[in-house]
């Protein structure tokens, strides 16, 4: 059954994995508040951020739980745009989103801006030199 | 040394559909498996399935 297949392969894999799914059911009008900003791109309907999260102690599963994880949300969002959801294009939220993901997908039609805020700002990328994310 | 990855699933209502599939998704195993059998982590899927949460 697929929607047991990580769960029990990442459990066989190493007995202190674990898949956990953090839902955050906010207020309809959560972003009817404030001003525009970086994140969300688009505040005109609630997006619940929803966190996966896996844990793991065998190094040499990092890239299975990867994988997992990345096959976890394409599976979650499908269910969603089955369900009537619109989320075909919404943004993921910036501090749960895994490594790898496009900018785009994060900051959507905000990202060209802040390019060009970071191009401004930090001319010579000291920012590049961390972690995170790369404009 | 435990490692941690996360991710982000934009979800705009928490449904019964999306709901299952998120505890289905992410469970380990059904109760019979169960690494600790009868705690308060089991669940119960609007399906009737029983499944393990941690």
């Amino acid at each position: 059954m697929r929607s047991q297949f990580w769960g029990a392969r990442l459990y066989a894999l190493d007995k202190n994995a674990s898949l956990v799914s953090t839902l955050e059911p906010f207020g309809k009008d959560m972003f009817s508040y404030g001003n525009g900003s970086a994140y969300p791109p688009d505040r005109s309907q609630a997006v619940y951020p929803s966190a996966l999260t896996v844990e793991w102690s065998n190094p040499s599963l990092d890239n299975t739980t990867a994988f997992a994880l990345r096959d976890i949300s394409g599976t979650m969002k499908a269910v969603a745009l089955a369900d009537g959801q619109n989320v075909s294009h919404a943004a993921k939220y910036v501090n749960y989103a895994l490594f790898g993901t496009p900018l785009e997908d994060i900051y959507g039609g905000n990202l060209e801006r802040l390019r060009k805020i970071r191009a401004a700002i930090d001319p010579n990328d000291v920012m590049g030199l961390t972690g995170g994310w790369k404009f | 040394m435990l490692s941690v990855y996360y991710d982000a699933v934009p979800i705009t209502e928490y449904s019964p559909a999306v709901f299952d599939a998120f505890v289905n998704q992410t469970k380990v195993s059904l109760s019979s498996e169960l690494p600790h059998p009868g705690t308060d982590c089991e669940c119960v899927l609007s399906s009737g399935e029983r499944g393990f949460m941690l």
